[in-house]
């Protein structure tokens, strides 16, 4: 048995870690803080109160986990409708490549990562980022083909041209997805981890 | 006088036939077996009868498309009548309207167009008929005169032409003519190949064996081949009706054109056509004033040296039904604008 | 109906119904194989099979050797047919109709089908058709009623067409079997006679009510064997791309009261919306065409037929309808018919689109015999079906018809809606009939034009461009090239595929990328620098080394830009301006060096650059296009031929950029301050720019600092004595006698042409007065009742309104008359002056 004081400390600092790994977004190393402070015997009051906004914040996060997907599409949207303004020819193509690939999904995946908090793992991060960046980047991709194809004429090759574009889409929607992805899960939370 | 048209069948042909075939105005595209050619190739043909006294002295052969959409009753190399008698063909021609009409009443065809072969100046009965855009038979061409003695024909070629047909004998030319359904495939492959390298639109073989079915056995149409080395080097197909032989189509390779096998065809055909009791030779289109860009320009410098008399017919006329074309028109701006409006 | 077997002499033969090619021996198990056997191998029974067509016994062959067939009906229609199936089929459908489980029904399979029971097996064997009415037996209503006699386990086999050819066609009869309430399952054959015959990969369907999978076909599990067909690999010929099979969503089903089927089988790849359907009709839905349009559209009124063809701006019908026809200034064009032509569908297998369209180009010339007041009046009889708006503006052209004489431009001026409906309701009646296609007339469409899509255009004709070689007016000398003639369409533009097949391959291009055969110029540099030593005035330079240029594009007939960026104005087979550096100078072809410099005429300039200027604007448009596309794909260059292929073509017009480029430069601009040619006077004929037959038959050349003058012996210079003259070089004079004689033969034949057709109206116009008089005769006989009736050709009319016709009629014979008189005095004028000039000094 612990003296009481000691045993007060270890409770107010379970308590405290409890409170700690909340502000962080670690829910479940915040409940465990949580359990322990109370099998020591805190006041039932305070780990109702704490276990409360522990749900609470739990709920919240989870909306804005969800939510994030939505937040960094429309970021990586309005990033690639600003690009949209001209075609990469214009932007010249290394500064291009810089904001559509890197800058833009870069912003977008720091973004969600942050918006979604350390409670995602970060596997659940990158896949989020990606596919919100890369649906984002898919979507520019494929309408400004289709645009263009559809100035210059298809002369009787639209299968030919409906595959390269396909693939093309495809193909930059992988790489600022990834990016986007890495940034999220490795990034976001770098400095707290 | 008492006038009056009804629809005459196929126990007419040989009456119909040698009435048309006489006429100078119209041509084989009248003739019965042409109407059962155009039957295959989907037209319906119906015929009508002029009478004058129980007497059948014209009438047309029509040609109809049935289509969904509206179209023109054809009347090509037609109607026969008796041109001279205005006042006769003028009543003719007004039973041929009423007849064409009830009978586009059915169809929902938008006029009438015939092209009779009448030199111009068109004559007064045509008065209120317009000239279409589009003559299925060529408005001016050659005709070589046979009712004189093969010596004759010959002397009216030109010197060249006579040269070239002497030519053609020397160097052994033999010229085949056929009526085998057999044979129009070694026709069309040299009509095809001409067609690739004069650029014009060659009509498909379907067409040729849909012409032979029909031609060939009613002994209206014949295939001259010109053999040289064993090899057919240029072949042309005529139709004979009646006073006139038609040289319709023709082909040639590149290969042995030295020896100038298409001056021995046409002399065959020529001498085929005589026997066949025709006085005129109609070489079929050409190009009267050299111009430059003319769909004819090419081939007419060879047609010339064969001796025809240029002559020109006034093209084809449409009369137009303006009750059935008000009620097309109409239709497809109805269409148009509820549509703008949903 | 007409049947021919073609019989080659290895022993195989082939059977043509109609021209379309039924099968061949050499290939046919191929086709009846795959018809028949995977329906009887997947059918739960087959006791029972009925054959619709295929009276050739070769399907029924292939069901006669499958174990469990106890009886098969057969229904075709054409006893000829079945008859041969009996004599001369019989040796390779062995005999099948001799077997005592075939009944055969000489009958239309559509009105025999209810009486015939129950079946496990249909097989419809029936030729692909080719009229609308053939079409019924692929219906909606027919597969229902086929379902409804189907045992439940049964099975439907159908010949198909061919998804590659006429991808709509054959997803419009899968979308109909599938309306029918059917599953269908569609697998390719490849059918090599098919294929040489241009049919493209051959297609079966199997229908059922039961669910029907590809797996279905992969285990397929067949009790006989095949003699040409591998069963084990027939399901790879079932499944269909999403891109290909998307095709069902957009084409309408073939049903009774819409047979779309044939016209879908004429217009493959006219699935771009272009086409609704419409009361069972093809209809032109605006809509579409309105949005390719809308760039060029003034009014902005995408979706209306107004706003295809252009009306004036305002929209108050009463203000723009009756605007007067000098209202509209002649450079603005009125309206541009081409998107409308574009979409006139194909109704035949005989007929090209360039036909149609040349066809429509026709017509448009022909509407001007159209009675309008007729027409608008029956119209008017319908007004109850037609909207209000344009009631009432027809009902103003009525009123305006009332006071005038009706013209070809009243078409035009007053209701643009009418007249555009008018001109696709003519076109499609004209090209209706299939002969049109081998239409023989000289007024009719030309083959060699309608098989290259060139055509000569309404109103093209003799037009009054700035001439450079004048006697034969009209563009650069020759007849001019436009497409859409007098209704002006859009500035010409490079197709999408204009360069990509044809530019590399040496010959020139146009720009509409029609290539030409390749031309070549050898000559040693342009400009007064270098002239032939003879004429050298001063300062010369010593000649270049000659070099060959081939000609890049073809402005116009007569007007060539080289790869070097030379121009190049063809005079004759002989001779040919070379325009470079601000300079003109004249050549003869067979030699590299210039024979004279000519004056810089700026008309002459102004005209070249125009012309450069707005096919480099053409170029860049599409070059920068491509650029753009290329920044995005670019890279997959390697893994998608049609990218390299687009980088390809970037170089191309790339190239082709830089070489107009260097021509705009080298071409260079006539010195400030040359001043025009004035125009020719009485007796003097111009030859070309700077070129001029003088009325003693001497020709005159504008050089840059003087005249002069040559009698074909002897040259001198207005400011030398003729005395002083020195001899002529014969290269001179051969440029010059080739350029006559190209003239004289051209003029000759205007003049011909022109006489022929004054010679007609004549004639015509004698028979108008004759007419007339006989009509004033009768007008008077009757004690002047003017609605006494006669004869107006057919027709019957009041004698003043026969009167008031002919009057017109010979009115506007008249002024046919004196147009033609112009322009052949105009030639005849020319031609005897080049005449005498052959015949005398240039003989």
């Amino acid at each position: 048995m612990r003296p009481p004081d000691e045993q007060h400390a270890a409770l107010e600092f379970e308590i405290l870690a409890a409170e700690r790994e909340l502000v962080h977004g670690q829910f479940a190393r915040a409940r465990d803080h949580l359990k322990t402070a109370s099998a020591m015997g805190a006041r039932k009051m305070d780990v109702n109160r704490l276990h409360a906004s522990i749900n609470a914040e739990e709920q919240s996060h989870a909306k804005r986990a969800r939510l994030s997907g939505w937040g960094g599409f429309g970021i990586g949207g309005l990033g690639y409708l600003f690009l949209s303004l001209q075609q990469p020819v214009a932007w010249t193509m290394p500064l291009w490549c810089g904001l559509a690939f890197l800058a833009i999904p870069a912003i977008a995946g720091y973004a969600m990562g942050r918006w979604q908090g350390q409670g995602q793992s970060p596997q659940s991060r990158f896949w989020s980022a990606l596919f919100s960046v890369g649906w984002a980047m898919c979507f520019y991709t494929a309408i400004s083909l289709m645009s263009l194809r559809w100035q210059i004429g298809l002369a009787g090759q639209g299968g030919a041209v409906l595959v390269a574009g396909t693939f093309v889409s495809a193909a930059y929607a992988l790489v600022a997805g990834t990016v986007a992805g890495v940034v999220s899960a490795k990034l976001a939370w770098h400095g707290h981890e | 006088m008492t006038l009056d048209i009804r629809t005459i069948d196929a126990a007419w042909d040989e009456q119909w036939d040698a009435l048309a075939g006489e006429t100078e105005a119209s041509g084989f595209m009248q003739s019965s077996a042409w109407s059962a050619f155009k039957r295959s190739e989907g037209y319906e043909t119906p015929r009508f009868g002029l009478f004058e006294n129980g007497t059948l002295i014209g009438g047309a052969s029509l040609l109809v498309y049935p289509h969904e959409s509206q179209g023109f009753v054809l009347c090509p190399e037609g109607p026969v009548l008796p041109w001279d008698r205005k006042d006769t063909a003028r009543e003719g021609l007004r039973l041929l309207i009423s007849a064409a009409q009830d009978l586009a009443g059915s169809l929902r065809e938008v006029g009438l167009r015939i092209e009779p072969h009448l030199p111009p100046p068109a004559p007064s009965v045509l008065r209120n008929w317009g000239r279409s855009p589009v003559d299925l038979t060529p408005v001016h061409t050659l005709m070589a005169d046979l009712s004189c003695s093969e010596e004759d024909i010959l002397a009216r070629m030109r010197p060249k032409g006579r040269y070239n047909l002497k030519l053609a004998q020397r160097h052994g030319v033999n010229v085949v003519q056929s009526d085998e359904m057999r044979d129009l495939s070694r026709f069309y492959e040299l009509f095809e190949e001409t067609a690739w390298r004069n650029d014009f639109f060659a009509e498909p073989y379907g067409f040729f064996l849909n012409l032979g079915t029909a031609l060939f056995p009613a002994q209206c149409a014949a295939l001259f081949l010109a053999e040289y080395d064993g090899e057919t080097i240029a072949a042309i197909l005529v139709v004979f009706f009646g006073r006139r032989a038609t040289y319709l189509y023709g082909g040639s390779s590149v290969a042995c054109r030295n020896v100038m096998p298409n001056y021995a065809l046409h002399w065959a055909a020529m001498v085929e056509a005589r026997k066949r009791g025709c006085r005129e030779y109609d070489l079929y289109g050409y190009d009267p004033f050299g111009l430059p860009d003319h769909l004819y320009a090419g081939i007419s410098r060879f047609k010339r040296q064969l001796g025809g008399a240029r002559r020109d017919w006034i093209g084809a006329r449409d009369l137009i039904f303006y009750d059935r074309l008000a009620e097309q028109v109409a239709g497809r701006l109805t269409l148009t604008h509820s549509e703008r409006r949903t | 109906m007409t049947l021919h077997i073609d019989e080659r002499t290895d022993g195989n033969f082939a059977l043509f119904i109609d021209g379309d090619l039924q099968f061949d021996t050499a290939d046919e198990a191929l086709y009846h194989e795959g018809l028949t056997l995977p329906a009887l191998c997947m059918a739960g029974s087959c006791a029972r099979v009925l054959i619709c067509g295929g009276g050739d016994g070769l399907a029924l062959r292939e069901c006669l050797r499958f174990p469990g067939v106890e009886r098969v009906d057969l229904v075709d229609y054409s006893p000829e047919v079945v008859e041969l199936g009996r004599t001369r089929f019989a040796g390779i459908n062995r005999g099948a109709f001799e077997d005592h489980r075939v009944a055969v029904h000489i009958a239309d399979a559509w009105e025999q089908l209810d009486t015939l029971g129950n079946f496990d097996v249909v097989l419809c064997d029936f030729t692909v058709p080719r009229k609308p009415d053939d079409a019924r037996v692929f219906t909606r209503e027919w597969y229902s009623r086929i379902s409804a006699s189907l045992n439940p386990n049964g099975i439907v086999a159908v010949n198909a067409v061919s998804p590659q050819a006429t991808p709509e066609a054959f997803w419009c009869l899968r979308k109909s079997i599938r309306a029918a309430g059917l599953n269908a399952l569609a697998y390719r054959v490849c059918i090599p006679s098919f294929r040489a015959q241009g049919y493209g990969a051959w297609t079966f369907m199997l229908a059922a009510r039961r669910p029907l999978r590809l797996a279905d076909l992969k285990q397929l599990e067949c009790p006989v064997e095949t003699r040409q067909l591998d069963l084990a690999r027939l399901y790879r010929g079932a499944s269909f791309t999403r891109a290909e099979s998307s095709i069902e969503r957009h084409v309408p089903v073939n049903s009774l009261e819409n047979l779309c089927l044939v016209p879908l089988l004429l217009n493959p790849a006219m699935d771009d919306g272009r086409w609704t359907m419409g009361g069972g009709r093809w209809t032109i839905d605006d809509r579409r065409w309105a949005t390719d349009y809308s760039r060029n559209s003034t009014s902005g009124r995408a979706g209306s037929l107004s706003s295809i063809v252009h009306r004036p701006s305002s929209a108050d019908p009463s203000s723009t309808v009756f605007r007067p026809s000098s209202a509209h200034p002649s450079s603005e064009s009125p309206f541009d018919l081409a998107p409308l032509l574009n979409a006139i569908p194909v109704t035949h297998p005989y007929h090209t689109r360039e036909m149609v369209e040349a066809m429509a180009e026709q017509v448009i010339g022909a509407i001007r015999s159209l009675d309008i007041k007729r027409l608008v009046n029956a119209l008017l009889r319908r007004a109850g079906e037609l909207p209000k708006d344009l009631v009432r503006e027809l009902r103003k052209l009525r009123d305006f018809l009332r006071d005038h004489t009706p013209s070809f431009d009243a078409w035009r001026e007053w209701s643009y809606r009418l007249f555009a409906a008018l001109v696709i309701t003519m076109t499609l009646a004209n090209t209706i009939a299939p002969d049109n296609a081998f239409a023989k007339g000289a007024h009719g469409l030309g083959h060699a034009s309608m098989s290259r899509g060139y055509s000569g255009g309404f109103g093209g004709g003799r037009g009054e461009g700035g001439s450079f070689s004048s006697a034969r007016s009209g563009g650069f000398g020759g007849t001019s090239f436009s497409r859409s003639g007098g209704f002006g369409g859009p500035a010409p533009r490079i197709t999408s595929s204009g360069f990509r097949s044809r530019y590399s391959r040496g010959g020139p291009v146009d720009v509409y990328g029609y290539s030409y055969a390749p031309r070549y110029y050898i000559y040693c540099g342009g400009g007064y620098y270098h002239v032939h030593p003879a004429y050298q005035v001063s300062g010369g330079q010593p000649a270049a080394r000659p070099e060959k240029h081939q000609a890049l594009f073809v402005a116009d007939d007569d007007m060539m830009v080289l790869d070097s960026g030379d121009v190049v104005i063809t005079l004759s087979d002989g001779a040919y301006l070379l325009v470079t550096g601000g300079t003109v100078a004249l050549f003869n072809e067979k030699n590299p060096e210039p024979i004279l410099p000519v004056y810089p005429d700026p008309g002459l300039f102004r005209n070249i650059q125009d012309q450069v200027q707005s096919q480099q604007a053409a170029v860049q448009h599409d070059s920068a296009l491509r650029r753009d596309w290329l920044g995005w794909v670019g890279w997959t260059s390697a893994l998608f031929p049609i990218v390299a292929e687009d980088k390809r073509e970037v170089r191309n017009l790339d190239d082709m950029t830089r070489k107009l480029d260097a021509a705009a430069r080298r071409i260079g601009s006539a010195p400030a301050n040359a001043v025009p040619a004035s125009p020719v006077t009485a007796g003097q004929v111009e030859l070309f720019v700077g070129g001029y037959l003088l009325s003693d038959d001497t020709i005159g050349i504008r050089q840059p600092d003087s005249w002069l003058y040559t009698d074909g012996r002897s040259i001198w210079t207005d400011k030398e004595e003729k005395s002083k003259s020195r001899p002529c070089p014969p290269l001179l004079t051969e440029a010059v006698q080739s350029i006559l004689k190209k003239l004289q033969k051209e003029l000759t034949a205007d003049v011909a042409s022109d006489k022929n057709d004054l010679r007609e109206l004549y004639t015509d116009n004698l028979q108008l007065q004759q007419d007339l008089v006989q009509y004033q005769g009768i007008y008077m006989s009757s004690g002047y009742q003017s609605d006494y009736e006669v004869d107006y050709g057919t027709d019957s009319i009041s004698v003043s309104q026969a009167i008031s016709r002919t009057q017109a009629d010979i009115q506007q014979n008249q002024i046919d008359y004196q147009q033609t008189q112009l322009s052949h005095d105009k030639a005849h004028i020319d031609l005897d002056r080049i005449n005498s000039a052959l015949h005398g000094l240039w003989r």
